[in-house]
């Protein structure tokens, strides 16, 4: 079961990727207007997110579908 | 000794068959036994499928396979897309093709309501199924045919929708293809994905039938039923099932990380490659 911790895309270079699913930076999904993204995980919280609010599946697709994250005039 | 089994077709059944006759219809691919008043049709079960253990799960957030810019559906007049896909929600469809703008695109999308098969070159228009999407989480086979401007659906087999696109043939230059993703925009969908494949060419409703077997993906290297677009298969993903496909583990296995995606059809054109996550799955359709 993955966990999912939304952070800012300030805080990206603090990410270590061999303790998350995403593959590096280049390939992490935004915000619509680039100031936040996420990353996802199993098991124990990596130590550079402690203190984060963690998300599960259900929760972070449903905020994956606001208009922050999903635009309507994409298609 | 086996006994030879007469054949004829649904067009052609004698006139004046006796009780207990009995034929194979050849278009059909269905028994028939004459009761004495009524023919009576024992339906085929398919084909054999295709040996296949694994699908892909993405989990709709941002995990894709990238299989790059297939170069080989730049500017042509027919193109043939089928994916199996076994939504994480009831009725939503996939999310997969290449996108470049609002009016130049391939494939299927998925936005809130929105569901739609796009084949845009140079008008933003699309074809949308979401009033025959299927309302369930099973396993369903999504067949996307472009033939010259003329745009045929097919759900499970099943036409579901005709229509007419403004162009004639389909934009040059394509983006990257992603299953999982609509292209590179914010469009992901959760749900397994497999045996994912292209033609140059123009499925008819035999090899779409065909292909759907039942519920039980056939081999689209060679004839099967009334499938013969063999020789126009440019692409197949396998997930899982190409001799060199990998994962995190090595070798394919339930829960593991795809590493590497093969495209079945032409080696080391077009292999697929996962991103942040996607996994294997021993769930498929059968």
């Amino acid at each position: 079961m993955k966990n999912y911790v939304i952070i800012d895309a300030s805080e990206v270079s603090s990410v270590d990727f061999d303790q998350v699913a995403e593959t590096s930076a280049d390939t992490l999904r935004y915000s619509l207007d680039g100031a936040k993204t996420f990353v996802k995980y199993e098991g124990t919280q990596p130590f550079f997110l402690l203190g984060k609010t963690e998300y599960t599946h259900e929760e972070i697709l449903s905020i994956l579908s606001g208009p922050e994250w999903t635009s309507d005039e994409i298609n | 000794m086996p006994t030879t089994i007469p054949t004829t077709t649904s067009s052609t059944r004698p006139g004046s068959p006796s009780a207990g006759d009995a034929y194979f219809e050849t278009d059909t691919k269905n028994y028939i036994i004459y009761d004495g008043a009524n023919w009576r049709g024992y339906v085929s079960d398919g084909v054999a499928g295709v040996s296949n253990s694994f699908s892909g799960s993405f989990d709709g957030s941002n995990d894709y396979v990238d299989c790059g810019s297939i170069s080989s559906m730049s500017g042509v007049s027919a193109q043939t897309l089928s994916v199996w896909f076994k939504p994480a929600v009831a009725g939503e469809i996939p999310n997969i093709g290449w996108w470049s703008s609002s009016t130049t695109s391939y494939g299927w999308s998925s936005s809130g309501s929105i569901q739609t098969f796009n084949a845009k070159n140079g008008v933003n228009e699309s074809f949308d199924v979401a009033s025959s999407v299927p309302n369930d989480t099973e396993w369903h086979n999504y067949v996307a045919v472009f033939d010259g401007g003329s745009v045929a659906i097919y759900i499970d087999g099943s036409s579901v929708l005709t229509g007419t696109a403004s162009n004639t043939t389909l934009a040059t230059s394509p983006a990257t293809f992603r299953i999982g993703q609509f292209g590179t925009v914010s469009l992901y969908e959760a749900g397994l994905y497999d045996e994912i494949s292209l033609w140059d060419a123009a499925l008819d409703s035999s090899d779409v039938l065909a292909l759907y077997n039942n519920g039980t993906p056939i081999d689209l290297s060679s004839a099967a039923g009334g499938y013969d677009k063999q020789a126009d298969l440019t692409h197949w993903w396998r997930i899982g099932d190409h001799a060199s496909d990998t994962g995190s583990g090595g070798s394919p296995a339930n829960g593991d990380t795809i590493s590497n995606v093969e495209n079945a059809a032409n080696s080391g054109t077009n292999d697929g490659t996962g991103t942040n996550g996607p996994t294997f799955s021993t769930s498929v359709p059968s």
